[in-house]
């Protein structure tokens, strides 16, 4: 890098956004709490880590009446004046005279600042291997800016954000440069090879693939009424009952199939859907549930086209757009409104082109209504759809997302987050190529079934007739090598206690709050609960509310028989930690 | 000494280079806070939205109007240190007080200053630090009979356990103290020996099923529920009917004088550390009426935030006087964020982290300091800037926690309770 920009400044042929922006960035210039800020810093801003270099170079070089740069004595310019502290500066000392950056902003400033290098070349992409980071450019040159990229870690407990890892397990570490973004996956094994896990579909396939090379030793298969209790409670939201319990008989397939056409399933996915599109009227709500079965694609087309629901709830373009992008695209579009996304190639040129389908969109008394002309601005210029020339401009952008591989790709992965625990992304919504899935080839292999017939039922089956879903509780979940215990949520936990007790039983404030002292102390002491316990015997009990037989020792160790005894038994089931739970 | 680790966490996370400089010039803290702590409690009255410094503790009279506002201000005991007219209840005790004029901060969005100055981390996205009433419950366990850590009446954004699980959110009372205030699911419906056979039940419930092995949040929580159902003091400790109405009258009837005055019956009952989370600070308009005057919300008239704030924070203060329990209780004012120096169109201030307040009183804390200085227009610190890490050090080391203590998360990282920040001596008594 030295010697390149030596050679540079020698041959006179400096570029202000090669050369000179991405030093300014990896001093941390243009980060969000100095001179990026959208309002900048003491009259001087740039742009949030240099999305915009012909901004950044107006600002350097024009603005203050060109006083931040001295083309006739060099280093008496602000720029380099200011962060080496010869005057006074916000922000500190950044950098000394003697450093790389203070040499690069010199030799430009002495080259006569220009904007562009006599023979131009533009950045078209980054490539990051571990230790390494390489810059690729128009005329077919390559650069290592390795000291010049930023890079973070997923997770830094598994690896140092210069790549370096520290412990078991894998991450990525995102790398940034020039406005371009890649990641490196980086990680070690937890041990030596491990036996092969059993495989029931193609899932599994590449599940244990990763399990072996990362030394994980799959648990055992759960017992029949766990899976019975599991699937159900994934399935249709709801435990078993006892009929179901005692009639288990092993076909696991069946069950699963079974469960599916139920129509709890509708009530239950069709809940859980309206809750991540933040659904809040009954009628969007019953709508949803009543599309649960019929193909994702054509009812987010209807949804966005033809349906008044989600315009009735968000009037406006750009949180429309915003909706788009996070539950469909499984994307967070909301920072790109004010600076380009620092982690992701969104630039609010896209954020306004995806808010255009919506510019002329209104409701009146409930009806959606379109108007022949309008547009956001962006920068006082109108910001026109990227493509498509339909009257109703809705259309262009749900045939275009419908088709898109991340639609698909971002409902696989909810669905797999759902039945699994963790999504192969996580967090769901931020699917973007700096925070890449534990197993892409699943995640791709997962999206393609999907796309064949966008069949919510078929996608959730085919995860839940895997070995990977099948598998015991317990510790060491890496990988999905065991099942991840998970609480359960508040309205399935209110559910549970009507079938477990077979009396109304609503769910109260405390119970939704989620895993908290408040939801105990109700569990325990909550009159409604407390009124809904009948005596019956131990057997019954167990059945009735663990959705299982007890145990030899269980049944012995339980051996009251009066009426407040039995009750009592009733209450600490309704109160342990397996009822409690999705295992 | 700064690695290379921080440092980058640092400049991409958006510390600037300047801010790891500075910090990796601070000398290390010592790993072990000092054994005589000053308090055994500390209440936290959070004053969430960001209140103006300008309006508060740091008055500018002689800027222009544009940016001292409408407020005069008020003497206090100290020689030449004024504070808004509008609280003059707690400017007289102001010789018991620390006030700290120089906290700075980089955040100006309230759940990332929320963030930094309730955990003393900068927010990432990798991971959610605890909040200090969250490191008090583990440092001083979750509470046998009262919960260790409680809020009123819920948690603000960020102060609750993060990494350290739910074992350690704060216990929130979910009830208006200034309305009909009660405490749901209290009292067990069943008598004390049919209690303690329950209990005997479910832990051999527990103990007996293979199914799911321990849940640890879930797990503490049946601990601590029962430890809260068959302890009458500790469940007497939330009935404000046993206070004499006089003094529920000296706290004011607003929400944030009752909240302030259940949590001295809470930190007198044992609890660690209790936090009154008083929303409506955030001005962006109409700073002088939501503050000082009367505004309307919908068809619902409010008080100013001000006369409420004195009334309730002077009447805690002289309250743990007179108990004698200022000495062992830490009482600390603040909120995420100051405001903008200069009033904007609409007669509010919006967000401006790089100037703020706090107003620290009771258990080892100095009586009658005031720390730092802001300049003419109260922008930027003049002098000692303090950022949030430094006062969360600084409250650490008062409860005799030790900082250089490390928590594991989830994933096994080991987390040191605080990663920098320097004391704020001048504070200390």
């Amino acid at each position: 890098m030295i010697l390149l920009l030596a050679l540079a400044a020698a041959s006179q042929d400096i570029d202000f956004t090669n050369d000179v922006l991405p030093h300014l960035t990896r001093l941390g210039c243009n980060a969000g709490t100095c001179h990026g800020a959208a309002t900048g810093q003491k009259g001087f801003k740039l742009s949030l880590l240099g999305y915009d270099p012909e901004w950044d170079y107006a600002a350097i070089s024009r603005e203050l009446r060109g006083r931040r740069i001295d083309r006739a004595e060099p280093d008496r310019s602000l720029l380099l004046r200011k962060p080496t502290r010869q005057l006074k500066h916000g922000g500190g000392k950044v950098m000394t005279e003697d450093s790389e950056p203070y040499r690069a902003l010199l030799a430009w400033i002495r080259a006569d600042a220009p904007f562009r290098a006599a023979r131009p070349v533009d950045l078209v992409r980054i490539e990051a291997v571990p230790g390494k980071v390489t810059a690729f450019y128009s005329d077919g040159s390559l650069r290592d800016v390795t000291r010049l990229a930023l890079m973070t870690s997923n997770d830094d407990a598994v690896a140092d954000h210069d790549g370096t890892v520290r412990a078991a397990g894998e991450t990525s570490i995102m790398v940034r440069y020039g406005g371009h973004v890649a990641a490196v996956k980086v990680g070690k094994a937890f041990g030596p090879p491990a036996p092969p896990a059993p495989r029931r579909n193609r899932i599994d396939d590449f599940v244990n693939e990763k399990l072996s090379k990362f030394g994980l030793e799959a648990a055992p298969p759960c017992d029949d009424a766990t899976f019975l209790r599991r699937s159900m409670l994934d399935a249709v939201g709801a435990i078993p009952s006892p009929d179901e319990v005692l009639r288990i008989d092993g076909d696991r397939d069946r069950l699963v199939d079974a469960l599916l056409a139920r129509p709890e399933f509708q009530d239950h996915w069709g809940s859980l859907w309206a809750q991540a599109l933040g659904a809040k009227s009954p009628a969007f709500q019953g709508w949803i549930q009543s599309r649960v079965r019929e193909p994702y694609d054509e009812t987010v087309r209807r949804l966005l086209v033809r349906e008044t629901y989600l315009y009735a709830e968000r009037n406006d373009p750009k949180v429309l757009a915003e909706t788009v992008g996070q539950a469909f695209l499984g994307s967070r579009w909301m920072c790109a409104q004010c600076h380009n996304h620092p982690f992701e190639k969104f630039s609010r040129r896209n954020y306004y082109e995806m808010t255009s389908f919506f510019a002329r969109v209104r409701v009146r008394e409930g009806r959606v209504e379109l108007e022949s002309r309008g547009e956001l601005e962006l920068d006082g210029k109108p910001v026109l759809p990227p493509f498509g020339s339909s009257p109703d401009r809705r259309e262009d952008l749900a045939r275009w997302l419908t088709g898109s591989d991340a639609f698909a790709r971002a409902a696989a992965n909810r669905v797999w987050a759902t039945l699994m625990g963790r999504g192969l992304v996580e967090p769901v919504d931020d699917m973007r190529a700096s925070n890449p899935p534990t197993h892409p080839e699943l995640l791709d292999a997962l999206a393609a079934e999907f796309r064949k017939d966008f069949s919510l039922p078929r996608l959730v089956g085919l995860v839940m007739k895997s070995a990977a879903y099948a598998r015991k509780c317990g510790k060491g979940d890496a990988f999905y090598a065991a099942r991840a215990a998970k609480p359960l949520d508040g309205r399935v936990l209110a559910g549970a206690i009507a079938r477990a007790t077979g009396g109304e039983y609503m769910a109260d404030a405390a119970l939704v709050s989620g895993e908290t002292l408040a939801r105990t102390l109700h569990l325990m002491n909550g009159r409604d609960l407390n009124g809904l316990l009948r005596a019956d015997t131990v057997e019954t009990l167990y059945v009735r509310v663990l959705s299982r037989r007890p145990t030899a020792e269980e049944r012995a160790h339980f051996s009251g028989t009066d009426e407040e005894y039995l009750k009592d038994l009733f209450w600490a089931l309704l109160n342990s930690r397996e009822f409690g739970t999705n295992h | 000494m700064i690695n290379r680790r921080e440092f980058l966490v640092g400049s991409v996370f958006g510390l600037t280079v300047s801010d790891a400089l500075a910090l990796a010039r601070r000398p290390n803290l010592p790993a072990v806070a000092s054994a005589k702590a000053g308090a055994k409690s500390c209440i936290l009255v959070w004053l969430n939205g960001g209140p103006s410094h300008l309006e508060t503790f740091d008055l500018k009279p002689e800027a222009p109007s544009e940016i001292r506002g409408e407020f005069k201000p008020a003497r206090t005991p100290l020689d030449g240190v004024r504070v808004c007219e509008h609280l003059p209840r707690i400017a007289k005790l102001l010789d018991r007080c620390t006030v700290i004029r120089s906290l700075t901060s980089p955040e100006g969005n309230h759940d990332r200053a929320s963030h930094h100055l309730l955990t003393g981390y900068r927010p990432t996205p990798a991971l959610v630090y605890p909040s200090m009433g969250s490191v008090a419950a583990k440092e001083f366990g979750v509470g046998t009979t009262l919960p260790h850590y409680i809020t009123i009446p819920t948690a603000s954004q960020y102060a609750g356990a993060g990494y350290l699980t739910g074992a350690f959110e704060p216990f929130a009372v979910n009830s208006d103290p200034s309305r009909d205030f009660k405490v749901k699911d209290l009292e067990a419906p069943v008598g004390d020996d049919r209690v303690e056979r329950r209990r005997a039940m479910l832990a051999a419930v527990d103990r007996l099923s293979t199914a799911v092995e321990a849940v640890p949040a879930r797990d503490s929580f049946v601990e601590q529920a029962f430890g809260l159902v068959t302890s009458k003091e500790a469940r007497a400790a939330f009935d404000l009917m046993r206070e004499d109405p006089k003094a529920r009258q000296r706290y004011g009837t607003s929400r944030i004088g009752q909240s302030c005055l259940l949590a001295r019956r809470l930190v007198e009952a044992g609890a660690r550390f209790v936090t009154v989370n008083d929303e409506g600070w955030d001005t962006h308009n109409d700073i002088s009426k939501r503050l000082a005057g009367t505004f309307h919300q919908g068809k619902v008239m409010y008080r100013g935030k001000l006369p409420d704030l004195d009334e309730a924070v002077s009447a805690l203060l002289e309250d743990l006087e007179a108990r004698g329990l200022l000495e062992s209780t830490l009482v600390v004012v603040m909120g995420e964020f100051g405001r903008t120096p200069k009033l904007n169109p609409v007669g509010g201030r919006d967000h401006w982290p790089r100037a703020n307040s706090a107003l620290l009183a009771g258990g080892g804390v100095k009586r009658g300091a005031v720390v730092g200085q802001t300049d003419a227009h109260g922008e930027l610190p003049a002098e000692r800037p303090i950022a949030p890490e430094d006062l969360v050090a600084t409250i650490y080391h008062l409860l005799g926690i030790d900082v250089g203590r490390e928590h594991r998360t989830e994933s096994g990282r080991p987390i040191r309770v605080l990663d920098g920040g320097e004391l704020v001596r001048e504070a200390l008594a």
